[in-house]
C-alpha cells in the first residue's frame, strides 16, 4: 500500500511541476532544477541510452516498436508505465531523486534503492547537491564493504554424473575480495535462481519453467554455500574463469544487483534462465558487451562459457575445483593393489588402519588411503543427502586414524590428464549430411540394393560417440531431431526420424559405487523390419541398464538394457504394438579421436501386433575438430541393411 | 542457555586476551602446575586453591561448592504496565512512532514461556516474544498497519522495574532505541545472595565460606580439568591478577549444551530453506535430477553477513539496521562468519584438521585472524589436537569450535598471531 501511495504520488507530482518552462537563468528552487533536469535529460536523450536501457532491462519489442522490460516486480519502476516507457520512467527517476519518501518493500530513500540509476545520471548530468540534496545510504555502504570487490570470476558448475539433461551447467558470480589473503571460500557470490514452492511436481515443474510461472531472484551467498552446494552435495565439477573488469565496472555491477534484490523477474529455463541474468549484468558493469543478442531461443551456460571466452581480454585465469568423486577417482588411480584393498577394508572397518601388514606402508602412503576413505564416506554420504550413524562414526574413526599421521596430504597428485574446460566443447546444434546404400525393400520388385543420401539437422546437444571435451562422459542428449532421406532411385523423401528426445546415460559401475545406467527415446521413427509397410510409427522405449568399464586398449565401456517398446501407428494390427526388450553392447575408443559402438538388441512384442525383432548396430565417428567429425555406419535390422557414410558438422 | 554461551565466549575471549600477555616461558611449565591467579570463575570443583582475603587472612580450601555468582533471579514478572521512551534513526520517518509520539503505554501478561504485551493506547498493537533468562527477544506487530513489524530485544533489569533495548525494522535501516518504565514499581522479593565459594580447609577438613567481595586474590595448585568437562578452565597460561573487572556469573561448567548457538542456527536456516523450498533451480529441464538429489539441501542465504535475507514471503529483505548497529564492529561480524561458517563446513573442516592441511582450515585460520604465516602452524596445530577438538563422532558444530578455539588459546604463538583471540 505503502508503495503505491508513494509511486502515485511521484506522478503528481510529475504533473504538476511539468506545465512551466525551464528558465535559461540558473535554477534556484529544487522545482525548477528538477525541470531543468528533465530537460536536459530529454536533450541528451538519456532514456535511448545503452546503460539506461540495461540498468532498466528494457527489451525492444518483438514484435511492433517500442520496448518491454524483463522485470516484473512493480516495484522496480517509479513510473506507472515504467515497464514500457523509458522516458516517463526516466523522469519518473530524476523526480524522486528530489524526494525524502521511503519506497518498496526495503524502505529506502530513492537514491538508496537505485543507487546504479544515480551513479550513472549523476555521470550524465552533475547533479548539484545543493539543489538535490544527497542521501548517506549506510545501508549500501556496508553492502559494498561487505563484498569489497577487486575482481569478478565467472562459476559455472557442469553436469553431474548419470544426468546428461544437467549438461548445461550452471553459472554464477563471484565477487572476489580485494583483501588478497583472504580465501576464496569467503568471498560472496551472486546466484539468479527461480523461486520453486515446496512439493511442485515435475509436470508443473516444466510447465512453469517453461511459461515463465517461476519468479527469478538474485539472492547472495558465501562461495563456500555454492561449493557445498554444487561441489559437494551436487558432485559437479567447478571451473572459475576470472574476469578482467575494472573496479569501477564491478562497483557499478554491485550497485546494479543492489536494486535487483528487491524485485524479480519471471523465470524462464530455456532463455531467461541464470546464464542470460548474469550476461545482463556483465553487460551492465561493460555496456560495451553485447553478450545477450545471439540467443533468440534458448541460453545456455554451456554456450555462455564459449560466448565469454571469445570476448578478447575478458577471461584470465581458469581453475578447476574437481568434485568428490573426481577427487576420489584421482586417489584410486595412482593407488597399487595392496592400498586399494585396504581402502576398501577401512570403508567398512576403520580399525584396520591398525593391521601390521597396513602399518608396512610408509605413512605418507597410508595418508593417502585414509585419505581416499574418507573423501568416500563423504561422497557416499552426501549422496544419500544424510549421513547414517554408522557413516558417522567410520568417520570419525578414521579421521582420529588419519589426524596421527603427521603428513600434509592437501594436495592430491592428479595423474589423469585434467579434462578440456567447458569452453572448449563442440557447438550444440548438428548438420550432418550422409550417404550409403541399402539392400532392397523385401515386400517391393525392386532387386538392386538402393542409394540414397540422407540430410539430418537437431538443435541440440550432444550425441553418445562425439568428443567427449567438455561433456558429460558416455552420454547423449539430443532434443528435435530430423533426419530425411532421398532415395535416389526413386527420387522421393521420406522421413527417417523425427525424434522429440532422445538420451542415454551409461554410468560405468565400480565395486564403490551401484548407479544404474538409463536410457529413453521418444518421437516418431521409421520401421525398417517390415512390422508396416512404409510406415513411421511414434514411439517411446526407455530402458534401464547397467555399465562397466575397462583399460584395457584405451577405454572400452561394456552395457546391457532392459526396454520398454511401444510403438503406435494405424499401420500395425489394432494400431499399434508393444514389448520388452535386451540390449547389449559395446563402446570402444580405437584411438583418442575414434570412438565405435556395437550393439545388438532384440525386442519381442506380445501386445497389438506380436512378433519379434532383432537389430545390430555398428557405429563409429571420428573427431575431426573441435565441431566436426566423421561417422560410419552400419545397421541390420531382421533383414534389413543398410550401411552409411557422413560428416558431421556443430555449430 | 543462550546466555550461558555469551558467557562463555566472553570468559574465553578474557583469558585469552590476558593470556596475550605473557611471556612465552610461562607455557612451558606448565607441567609443574605452579601457582597462578585466577578469576573466580575459572576455578573448578575439587580445584586446591589460595585464597587472600582482603583483611591479611590467607586460606588454603579444596573447592567443594561451584562459586554462586549467579544472582537469584528476583521476581521479575513483567506483568503490569509500563510508560516507553523511544528514539527513533530516521528523523522521525517511522509514521507510527511519530504519530504516537513515541509513547506508547505497554501492558504486559506473561504467558508460559512467552511475554505477551499489548499496546495500551493502540486497539490492535502487540508484542510477543520468549523470554531467555533476563533476555526479551521480541516481535511487535499491528494486524491492521502494515509494514509495521519491529523486532528488538530487551534487557529486564534486576529489580524487574526496567526493561532496556532496541527495535529495529527487519526491512529498513530503521532502528532505535525503546526502553519501558514500569509505572508501578514492584519491590524485589528476595535479595541477591552475596557470591561466595565454599570448601574444605586443607588444614583441618572445616567446612569454609568465603565471599568473593572479601577476596584479593586467589590463586590454583591443581586444576583438575579435562577438554570435555571444562574447556574455559584448562588453560595453561596464568590469567591476568589484574582484579578490576568484576566477577562473571559463570556457569561454565558444561559445554554440552544440547540447545548450542551454531547448531541452532544452522538448523534454522536449513528449517527455513526446507519449509520455503527455496531450491536452486538452475537450468529447467536440466536440473530436474536435482529435485531429487539436491531437494534436502536446498539454497540457505545468508541471513547474517552481507545484510540481506529472505523474509517469510520469499522477498529478500535488507537486514541493514542490525547489520550497522551489530556488524560495525568488524570483530563481532567476523564471530557470526566464523560460526556460520563453522556450521556449513564441518564437514570439511574436520577432514582439514585430520589432514592437517587444506583450503577449509585456511579459510578458518583467516576468520580467526591469523596471519598468513601461522596458516600453516594453525593446520599443524589443528592435527595434533585433533582428539580434543573433535573427540566424538555426534557433536555440535558449536563444541567443535569452542573446542577448537580452546586449542589456539593453548598455542602461544596462535595466541600472539592470531588478533580474534588477542
Amino acid at each position: 500500500m505503502h508503495c503505491l501511495w508513494s509511486v502515485s504520488a511521484l506522478c503528481l507530482f510529475v504533473l504538476v511541476s511539468h506545465p512551466g518552462y525551464a528558465s535559461e537563468a540558473a535554477p534556484s528552487s529544487p522545482q525548477e532544477y528538477l525541470e531543468s533536469l528533465l530537460e536536459r535529460g530529454k536533450e541528451n536523450q538519456l532514456a535511448d541510452q545503452r546503460t539506461w536501457q540495461l540498468l532498466l532491462h528494457y527489451r525492444p519489442n518483438r514484435f511492433g516498436s517500442g520496448v518491454t522490460s524483463e522485470i516484473d516486480g512493480d516495484e522496480f519502476f517509479l513510473a506507472t508505465t515504467g515497464k514500457t516507457d523509458s522516458e516517463a520512467e526516466l523522469a519518473a527517476t530524476l523526480t524522486a531523486f528530489f524526494s525524502n519518501q521511503e519506497i518498496g518493500k526495503a524502505k529506502l530513500l530513492p537514491q538508496c534503492a537505485f543507487p546504479a540509476r544515480y551513479h550513472w545520471l549523476n555521470a550524465q548530468l552533475q547533479f548539484d547537491p545543493v539543489l538535490m540534496p544527497v542521501e548517506q545510504c549506510e545501508s549500501i555502504d556496508l553492502w559494498r564493504e561487505r563484498f569489497n570487490a577487486s575482481s569478478v570470476s565467472l562459476i559455472f558448475a557442469s553436469y553431474y554424473l548419470n544426468n546428461p539433461a544437467s549438461m548445461f551447467g550452471h553459472i554464477l558470480l563471484r565477487f572476489n575480495s580485494a583483501e588478497d589473503t583472504q580465501p576464496d571460500l569467503l568471498d560472496f557470490t551472486i546466484n539468479y535462481a527461480a523461486v520453486v514452492e515446496p512439493g511442485t511436481g515435475s509436470f508443473d515443474y516444466v510447465r512453469k519453467g517453461v511459461t515463465g510461472g517461476f519468479e527469478g531472484r538474485f539472492s547472495v551467498s558465501p562461495y563456500y554455500d555454492m561449493v557445498k552446494q554444487y561441489n559437494n552435495l551436487g558432485n559437479r565439477d567447478i571451473w572459475e574463469y576470472r574476469l578482467n573488469l575494472s573496479t569501477e565496472q564491478i562497483d557499478f555491477m554491485l550497485l546494479h544487483v543492489w536494486e535487483l534484490l528487491f524485485t524479480h523477474f519471471e523465470y524462464y529455463f530455456l532463455r531467461e534462465n541464470c546464464a542470460y541474468h548474469l550476461l545482463s549484468l556483465l553487460e551492465v558493469g561493460d555496456p560495451e558487451l553485447h553478450l545477450r543478442d545471439q540467443y533468440w531461443a534458448w541460453t545456455l551456460p554451456t554456450e555462455t562459457i564459449k560466448q565469454i571466452n571469445s570476448q578478447p581480454g575478458l577471461v584470465g585465469d581458469v581453475i578447476r575445483r574437481p568434485s568428490l568423486s573426481t577427487q576420489l577417482g584421482y586417489r584410486l588411480a595412482e593407488m597399487n593393489d595392496l592400498e586399494r584393498r585396504y581402502f576398501k577394508q577401512l570403508g567398512d572397518e576403520p580399525a584396520e588402519a591398525e593391521a601390521p601388514e597396513f602399518s608396512l606402508i610408509t605413512p605418507e602412503r597410508r595418508a593417502r588411503v585414509i585419505d581416499a576413505a574418507i573423501n568416500f564416506i563423504q561422497y557416499t554420504s552426501y549422496k544419500d543427502r544424510k549421513a547414517t550413524d554408522d557413516q558417522n562414526s567410520k568417520m570419525h574413526a578414521l579421521l582420529m586414524q588419519r589426524s596421527e599421521l603427521p603428513v600434509d596430504n592437501a594436495n592430491i597428485p592428479q595423474l589423469q590428464p585434467p579434462p578440456v574446460s567447458p569452453d572448449q566443447g563442440h557447438d550444440p546444434a548438428r548438420l550432418e549430411i550422409s550417404g550409403g546404400y541399402h539392400n532392397a525393400d523385401k515386400d517391393t520388385t525392386e532387386i538392386d540394393d538402393q542409394s540414397f543420401l540422407e540430410l539430418s539437422i537437431q538443435p541440440g546437444f550432444h550425441n553418445l560417440l562425439s568428443s567427449e571435451a567438455g561433456q558429460a562422459p558416455n552420454s547423449q542428449i539430443n532434443f528435435l531431431n530430423l533426419r530425411a532421406r532421398y532415395e535416389i532411385k526413386s527420387e522421393s523423401w521420406r522421413l527417417q526420424n523425427f525424434t522429440l528426445i532422445d538420451i542415454i546415460s551409461l554410468y560405468p559401475v565400480s565395486s564403490l559405487i551401484q548407479e544404474p545406467s538409463w536410457k529413453i527415446n521418444l518421437g516418431w521413427e521409421r520401421n525398417q523390419d517390415n512390422g508396416c509397410e512404409d510406415c513411421t510409427p511414434f514411439t517411446l522405449n526407455p530402458g534401464v541398464g547397467l555399465a562397466l568399464q575397462s583399460n584395457i586398449h584405451r577405454r572400452e565401456v561394456y552395457f546391457a538394457f532392459l526396454e520398454a517398446n511401444l510403438e503406435y501407428d494405424h499401420e500395425f494390427d489394432s494400431d499399434h504394438r508393444a514389448g520388452f526388450g535386451a540390449t547389449a553392447g559395446i563402446l570402444f575408443d580405437v584411438t583418442e579421436k575414434g570412438r565405435l559402438a556395437l550393439s545388438a538388441n532384440r525386442t519381442r512384442y506380445t501386445e497389438g501386433q506380436r512378433g519379434y525383432v532383432t537389430e545390430v548396430v555398428v557405429r563409429q565417428i571420428f573427431t575431426l575438430s573441435r565441431n566436426s567429425e566423421l561417422a560410419f555406419d552400419f545397421k541390420k535390422i531382421e533383414d534389413y541393411r543398410e550401411g552409411k557414410f557422413g560428416l558431421a558438422y556443430y555449430f | 542457555m543462550r546466555n550461558c554461551l555469551v558467557l562463555k565466549v566472553t570468559l574465553l575471549v578474557f583469558l585469552i586476551s590476558g593470556a596475550s600477555t605473557l611471556s612465552l616461558a610461562a607455557s612451558a611449565t606448565n607441567q609443574q602446575s605452579p601457582a597462578r591467579i585466577v578469576e573466580p570463575e575459572q576455578i573448578n570443583l575439587g580445584d586446591r586453591i589460595t585464597v587472600y582475603e582482603k583483611s591479611g587472612r590467607v586460606l588454603e580450601l579444596i573447592v567443594e561448592e561451584s562459586i554462586t555468582t549467579d544472582q537469584p533471579a528476583p521476581d521479575t514478572s513483567l506483568t503490569g504496565t509500563w510508560a516507553s521512551d523511544i528514539t527513533d534513526n530516521t528523523n522521525n520517518r517511522v509514521r507510527f512512532f511519530k504519530e504516537n509520539n513515541k509513547k506508547l503505554v505497554v501492558t504486559f501478561e506473561q504467558n508460559g514461556e512467552k511475554t505477551v504485551g499489548k499496546i495500551s493506547s493502540l486497539t490492535d498493537g502487540y508484542i510477543e516474544g520468549p523470554r531467555e533468562e533476563d533476555t526479551i527477544k521480541f516481535i511487535f506487530y499491528s494486524p491492521t498497519i502494515t509494514n509495521y513489524e519491529l523486532r528488538g530485544e530487551w534487557k529486564v533489569s534486576a529489580d524487574g522495574n526496567r526493561l532496556e533495548g532496541s527495535w529495529r525494522h527487519p526491512v529498513s535501516i530503521a532502528s532505535g532505541k525503546w526502553n519501558l518504565t514500569r509505572l508501578d514499581p514492584v519491590v524485589a522479593t528476595r535479595q541477591a545472595e552475596p557470591p561466595m565459594i565454599k570448601g574444605k580447609l586443607v588444614l583441618d577438613q572445616s567446612d569454609v565460606e568465603v565471599l568473593l567481595a572479601d577476596i584479593d586474590k586467589i590463586e590454583v595448585r591443581h586444576v583438575v580439568s579435562t577438554a570435555e568437562e571444562s574447556p574455559a578452565i584448562d588453560f595453561d597460561e596464568a590469567a591476568p591478577n589484574a582484579t578490576t573487572s568484576s566477577p562473571k556469573p559463570s556457569s561454565s561448567k558444561s559445554s554440552k549444551s544440547s540447545n548450542s548457538k551454531y547448531s541452532k542456527g544452522y538448523q534454522q536456516c536449513v528449517l527455513k530453506a526446507s519449509s520455503y523450498g527455496l531450491i536452486p533451480i538452475i537450468f529447467g529441464v536440466a536440473e530436474l535430477g536435482i529435485l531429487t538429489t539436491v531437494a534436502g539441501t536446498v539454497l540457505c542465504v545468508p541471513a547474517v553477513g552481507i545484510g540481506v535475507s529472505m523474509d517469510a514471503s520469499m522477498k529478500p529483505s535488507v537486514d541493514a539496521s542490525s547489520e550497522a548497529t551489530t556488524n560495525k564492529d568488524q570483530a563481532a561480524y567476523r564471530k557470526t562468519e566464523q560460526q556460520r561458517f563453522f556450521a556449513l563446513t564441518r564437514d570439511n573442516l574436520a577432514r582439514d584438521m585430520a589432514r592437517g592441511g587444506g583450503e577449509y582450515l585456511t579459510a578458518m585460520a583467516y576468520l580467526e585472524g591469523c596471519p598468513v604465516e601461522v596458516h600453516d602452524s594453525f593446520a599443524k596445530m589443528t592435527q595434533r589436537n585433533f582428539k580434543q577438538i573433535i573427540p566424538q563422532a555426534e557433536m555440535d558444530a558449536e563444541d567443535m569450535l569452542h573446542n577448537l578455539e580452546l586449542q589456539i588459546a593453548k598455542d602461544p604463538q596462535l595466541v600472539a598471531k592470531c588478533s580474534s583471540v588477542s
